[in-house]
């Protein structure tokens, strides 16, 4: 069995994982009993037999997924969903191979009505995917084998299925339902992410109140996605940040973005420098000034900034591409004297420039310094042999490459960037992602125990917080925290008080997979800082936090919290609303 | 005979047979029961007590050895380097520039630390395991001088004094420091140090000498963690300072900052107090670099990021120019290189707060940290050319000296002792106990806890068990074959499942280790001998040893007084590993513990594993029947007056 998976693993490319070992065993099973049992002539048939079966669908390297819209398309109709905006119909998904000529791509998205969010399964062999197969039928994930054949839909899941990533090689982590256009951030049931294991049902992993979306899955085995800083009342407009979990939904926590710059975000991506690219608008209404930006995992915090030096083209993605370089889909501007553009080269420098993030003005001073380096291309020179050929369809149509989306890759060896590598004026390339196996995330031994319907939380100290929280003043000196969940409908209620200890710790036994929230309260009852429902704990969960809104990517003092010499406390107040139960609110800074 | 004859007699037979098996395990219950004093027994093994044999446990075979480079020192004009080879008791001078080695010497006793003097004429050697340390003559290569030190020297520094030329030297596990002067070699002073010295640097100015201590010093078990950072006059050796690095500890290296009286250690900051409910954001240890100033003020700053980290820091080297440190991360497989003025620039800026919570702010470190270099298997010791122009890097468990350009920060070349022993389980094992890759974002190893197997003195509160329930204390490793069952409470039958998916899911957070690599990792740990045991076994005893191997194993008290088979010491501590591997209550339950009965652990090297009792309350072995003694449950001592008591605590320690 060994052995014939090291024969098929020297005739195909890269670091197959375990789908791939199981995939050959399956299909060959008897050929392998052969292999096992018979003479040499016939290891040479199995050899054949391989090679042909294996090879002949080999795909060339720098072969590329790629989403492309309609570059003429009706306006989606009322009601329709982001996806539906997204992607409208005829979106499609195809396979590119380099040279990227016209008639060397491969839909893979045959038979259904549009498609996009591809992602390469980490083997690289086969490809995930959004699609739907009717103009009325739900979102949801398709896979399709790189190799041929037409997608099969993994997902089946009632309001569809959106934003898939992969955990291992069996298992993925999507968002669900989706969510009406322009309805992401406000809809009655937000979407929540889920993870689904071969063809087990799926598991919700967040119970948050607001919108999880767009995971990705991070190299050390957290999922990141983006969600909304938790926010009293109906928000007008969100402020989104990126937060991490553990692959059961244990640890949630604020990864990056607090606060510090444009309020909306979309496909956080983690590159190989040690950055998390992602895109940042300030409109809400569209994916017009969508920009590309990065923080640094070191320090996510204090680092964020522009991805890239060049003034902002509007950009629908960022992927790496595997080989320390980029794949971006930027649109084409004006071409009135080329393209040229500059890939920031290696991380930011350090100090105290970086200790807070950039203002727009130094942002811009930047990228001017950037413009006066670089020499613009004269239009047409230097172009490919592919983008000559689009160019042509494009005369041929009276159309022009103006507004359309194109595929470029940034070098980041020299850091420049001349022109794309794939532009087909009839679509916009909108999504681009390389097809090369991917070291499978780290793993993670789950401490959810299903049979349990609570957890517990320990704080450290609720009097602990950020400077930035306390407006100069000295740190809050609570007694009490109050315990608050939240419903589907965003009804609040009252979960019960526990007292804090001197050191200001706490320990509390709270419902599991509900959203929880906190109320740190004075001796009088006064709200001196508030939570709302946001955070959730799984069944059999034990969750520390350091305090209350505490600074982050902080460790804890090395101290025996008081709390931990006592059993955890039990809520037993049994439920009330907020509104029932009538504190004293004045006096406190809620947030 | 008829066929049915045979039958019956063979019936007859299983019958007796099965009569036999029953009534002789019966026999045995009740005789465990009857000597331990426990009626809950329901299975025991003649093997928990008896037929335990010391020759035939693995860590008393022979095992294969490998040139492990450990102490490096490089001569004056940079063309040859010095390692210290102790696995295979060789020092060997190589050609910096072929990268061969070209001279061997053998020196018996485990050649660990290496001193040049500046002419770079003699060569000192601190021998590891067997208390001396030897000088050299590099010209002939060959062993001139010896001078006998204190316990396990394992580090060494050359310094000229007002006085004249001196060696300090760090004896780590008789916890003192030997001052030496040369021509002719001769110890001059041995004050004590901290617990288990294991660094030394001195000011260029030959003015002070800072030495490292690895472990923290046991106090309340819940009380912040010290380790010392001992100051000394290296003339005389007399104490100028003890320092101590707050709740941090395994400082396994130290460097003095060039034109200061600074001195910079890499340590481990450790969070033992806090219940281990996430490994996340540094929240069981985190690598730090403790700063001590003109004042002797210490700042411990970070050198982990916010989602990576550098596990099990070492080795430092600081360039001439005090402009740069690097520091080898041997879980990490990683040299980290710190800008020091930009360093010592947030120093002096910094306030009083920020100082003191700098530690805990792992995105501090991206402000000093310039680059992080990839390496071999396992980087210990690190050493600088005197022009500066090559970092020299043991990979220890590569059999490999790495060779970094200073100025791309890019490799040389390497110097190859051996092929890394990879046909060695034993060997691989070692790699997988050193390797932080193992745990959530590589923040620890196995030895981050257990430093060469041994125990980090800290006492951990584990969730599975619930939030603050249970503390443990950890546990040596070294002489741990056969002594099963592991954890305090008994539960885990074998090493692999201790190391198995329990400890993945309760402290590493990420992936079991593969069971290959487990397998490794038991015959690694099965290989650990208890300390020094080779010198022990053949020890004879002192009269006072002697007086106190008659109290462990008295059968009355000296009043003639009988003592309970349950409580004399053999019973549960039976020899030869002074375990009878059943659980047994001494009275030591604690308010959160949920139990009475703990395992009873092996005395093989009790003297180096401090503090005692499963939860680490215990500072001394003295403090067992002082403080925490109960109604003579854990053994009678009440008959014992502080002689007796003395001479049972100087035996234990010749275990």
């Amino acid at each position: 069995m060994e052995r014939i998976y090291e024969l098929s693993s020297c005739s195909r490319r890269g670091n197959e994982a375990d789908s791939v070992k199981s995939e050959i065993q399956n299909s060959k099973s008897k050929i392998r009993v052969r292999l096992l049992t018979s003479a040499p002539t016939a290891h040479a048939f199995v050899l054949c037999l391989l090679f042909a079966s294996g090879c002949s669908d080999t795909i060339p390297t720098g072969s590329l997924v790629l989403t492309q819209t309609p570059a003429h398309t009706q306006q989606t109709h009322p009601g329709s969903d982001v996806l539906d905006q997204r992607y409208p119909a005829g979106s499609r998904l195809i396979l590119a191979v380099p040279p990227f000529k016209p008639g060397s791509i491969r839909v893979l998205s045959q038979g259904l009505v549009a498609a996009g969010s591809p992602l390469v399964c980490l083997s690289g062999r086969r490809v995930c995917f959004v699609g739907k197969s009717a103009p009325d039928a739900p979102w949801q994930i398709y896979e399709a084998d790189l190799r041929g054949g037409s997608p099969r839909a993994v997902t089946s899941i009632e309001g569809g299925a959106m934003d898939p990533a992969m955990i291992s090689a069996s298992e993925w982590v999507f968002s669900s339902p989706v969510p009406k256009a322009g309805q992401t951030w406000n809809a009655q049931n937000p979407p929540a992410l889920y993870v689904q294991s071969g063809g087990q049902s799926p598991r919700r992993l967040t119970f948050g109140t607001t919108a999880a979306v767009q995971p990705t899955v991070l190299r050390d085995g957290k999922i990141l996605f983006v969600s909304s800083h938790p926010s009293e009342g109906a928000a007008t407009a969100p402020n989104l940040g990126l937060f991490t979990m553990n692959r059961d939904g244990t640890e949630l926590a604020l990864f990056a973005l607090d606060r510090d710059g444009a309020p909306l975000v979309y496909r956080p991506r983690e590159l190989a420098d040690g950055r998390v690219a992602f895109l940042a608008s300030s409109c809400l209404a569209g994916e017009a000034e969508e920009r590309p930006e990065s923080v640094r995992m070191a320090r996510p915090f204090r680092s964020r900034s522009p991805l890239f030096l060049f003034p902002t083209p509007r950009c629908r993605s960022v992927e790496s591409d595997g080989e320390g370089g980029l794949l971006a889909c930027f649109e084409r501007g004006s071409e009135s004297g080329g393209t040229s553009v500059l890939l920031h080269p290696g991380p930011l420098p350090l100090g105290e420039g970086e200790r807070s993030a950039l203002s727009r003005t130094a942002q811009r001073e930047r990228f001017d310094q950037a413009q006066d380096q670089l020499l613009p291309l004269p239009a047409g020179e230097g172009r490919g042999e592919g983008e000559r050929a689009g160019l042509q369809r494009a005369v041929q149509r009276g159309g022009s490459t103006a507004g359309s989306f194109a595929v470029y890759r940034v070098d980041a060896s020299d850091g420049a960037l001349r022109e794309p590598i794939l532009d087909d004026p009839a679509w916009h390339d909108i999504e681009a992602a390389p097809l090369i196996p991917r070291t499978p995330p780290s793993g993670h031994m789950s401490t959810v125990a299903l049979n349990k319907s609570t957890g517990t939380i320990l704080c450290l100290n609720a009097n602990f917080t950020r400077q930035s929280e306390t407006n100069g003043t000295s740190q809050p000196n609570a007694a009490r925290i109050r315990v608050l969940a939240a419903s589907t409908q965003r009804q609040q209620t009252v979960l019960g008080e526990v007292p804090l200890h001197s050191d200001g710790s706490f320990l509390v036994e709270v419902p599991a997979d509900t959203p929880l929230g906190f109320e740190l309260l004075d001796k009088g009852g006064n709200v001196l800082k508030k939570l709302p429902p946001s955070i959730w704990v799984r069944p059999g969960e034990n969750r520390s936090c350091l305090g209350c809104h505490e600074p982050p990517n902080r460790s804890p003092r090395n101290a025996r919290p008081i709390a931990a010499n006592f059993p955890p406390a039990v809520l037993n107040s049994g439920l009330e609303t907020l509104a029932q139960h009538s504190p004293s609110r004045s006096g406190g800074s809620a947030k | 005979m008829k066929p049915r004859g045979y039958i019956l007699v063979s019936l007859i037979g299983l019958l007796g047979l099965s009569a036999l098996g029953v009534g002789s395990h019966s026999w045995c219950v009740s005789h465990v029961r009857r000597w331990t004093g426990r009626n809950d027994l329901g299975f025991v093994s003649c093997r928990n007590c008896h037929l335990a044999d010391v020759e035939k446990l693995p860590w008393s075979k022979p095992r294969p050895h490998h040139p492990a480079p450990a102490g490096l020192a490089v001569s004056p004009d940079s063309r040859k380097l010095y390692i210290a080879l102790d696995d295979v008791n060789e020092v060997v001078e190589a050609d910096t520039a072929t990268r061969q080695v070209t001279r061997r010497l053998r020196l018996a006793g485990a050649p660990f630390g290496l001193a040049l003097d500046p002419k770079g004429q003699r060569l000192y050697v601190t021998c590891r395991d067997n208390d001396r340390v030897a000088a050299i003559d590099t010209r002939g290569f060959s062993e001139v001088e010896s001078a006998a030190v204190g316990s396990a020297p394992v580090a060494i520094a050359f310094c000229n004094t007002k006085e004249g030329e001196r060696l300090v030297v760090a004896n780590s596990i008789s916890d003192n420091i030997s001052i030496l002067a040369l021509s002719p070699l001769r110890e001059l002073a041995r004050p004590r140090a901290g617990r288990e010295p294991c660094s030394v640097a001195v000011a260029q100015d030959g003015s002070v000498a800072f030495v490292a201590n690895r472990l923290a010093v046991p106090d309340n078990h819940l009380a912040v963690p010290e380790s010392e950072l001992t100051m000394l006059d290296p003339a005389h050796g007399r104490i100028l300072a003890r320092k101590t690095f707050e709740s941090a500890h395994l400082a396994e290296g130290v460097a003095a900052v060039p034109g200061r009286r600074w001195s910079l250690t890499p340590i481990i900051k450790v969070r033992n107090l806090v219940p281990i409910t996430q490994v996340a954001n540094g929240w069981v240890m985190s690598s730090g670099l403790a700063v001590s100033d003109e004042q002797g003020e210490m700042t411990l700053l970070p050198l982990d990021e916010a989602h990576d980290y550098f596990a099990d820091p070492s080795g430092i080297a600081i360039d001439a120019a005090g402009k740069r440190a690097y520091i080898a991360s041997g879980g990490s497989d990683a040299v980290s290189v710190l800008d020091l003025e930009r360093l010592l620039s947030w120093l002096v800026h910094a306030d009083e707060a920020a100082r003191r919570d700098a530690i805990d702010d792992l995105s501090l470190s991206a402000d000093y940290v310039l680059a992080r270099i990839p390496t071999g298997r396992n980087p210990r010791h690190v050493t600088l050319s005197p022009d500066g122009k090559i970092l020299f890097v043991s990979e220890r468990l590569a059999d490999a000296v790495l060779l970094l350009d200073t100025a791309t920060l890019k490799p040389r070349g390497r110097i190859l002792l051996g092929d890394g022993g990879l046909d060695d389980p034993i060997r691989r094992g070692e790699r997988v106990f050193t390797k932080a890759a193992h745990t959530f974002q590589r923040q620890f190893s196995c030895r981050s806890c257990h430093p060469d197997g041994h125990v980090d003195g800290l006492s951990y509160d584990f969730d599975g068990d619930g939030i603050g329930d249970n503390l443990l204390d950890n546990r040596t490793l070294q002489g741990v074959a056969g002594t099963g069952p592991f954890k305090w409470i008994g539960k885990n039958p074998s090493l692999e499942v201790q190391c198995g998916p329990r400890f993945a899911r309760v402290l590493m957070r990420t992936d079991p280790i593969p069971p290959k690599d487990l397998k490794d990792l038991t015959a690694y740990l099965e290989s650990l001998p208890p300390p020094r045991w080779e010198r022990k076994r053949n020890q004879p005893l002192t009269p006072t040893q002697e007086r106190g191997r008659q109290i462990f194993f008295a059968t009355t008290t000296s009043e003639s007084r009988p003592i309970p088979r349950a409580r004399q010491c053999h019973t549960c501590h039976r020899p030869p590993l002074y375990t009878n591997r059943l659980l047994s209550s001494v009275g030591t339950k604690g308010p959160r513990d949920t139990t009475e009965m703990f395992d009873t652990p092996h005395l093989l090297g009790i003297a180096q594993s401090a503090p005692y009792l499963h939860d680490g309350r215990a500072k001394t072995l003295e403090e067992l029947w002082t403080i925490y003694q109960t109604n003579d449950l854990h053994g009678v001592s009440s008959y014992m007056n502080k002689h007796q008591l003395n001479d049972l605590v100087e035996y234990l320690k010749t275990l």
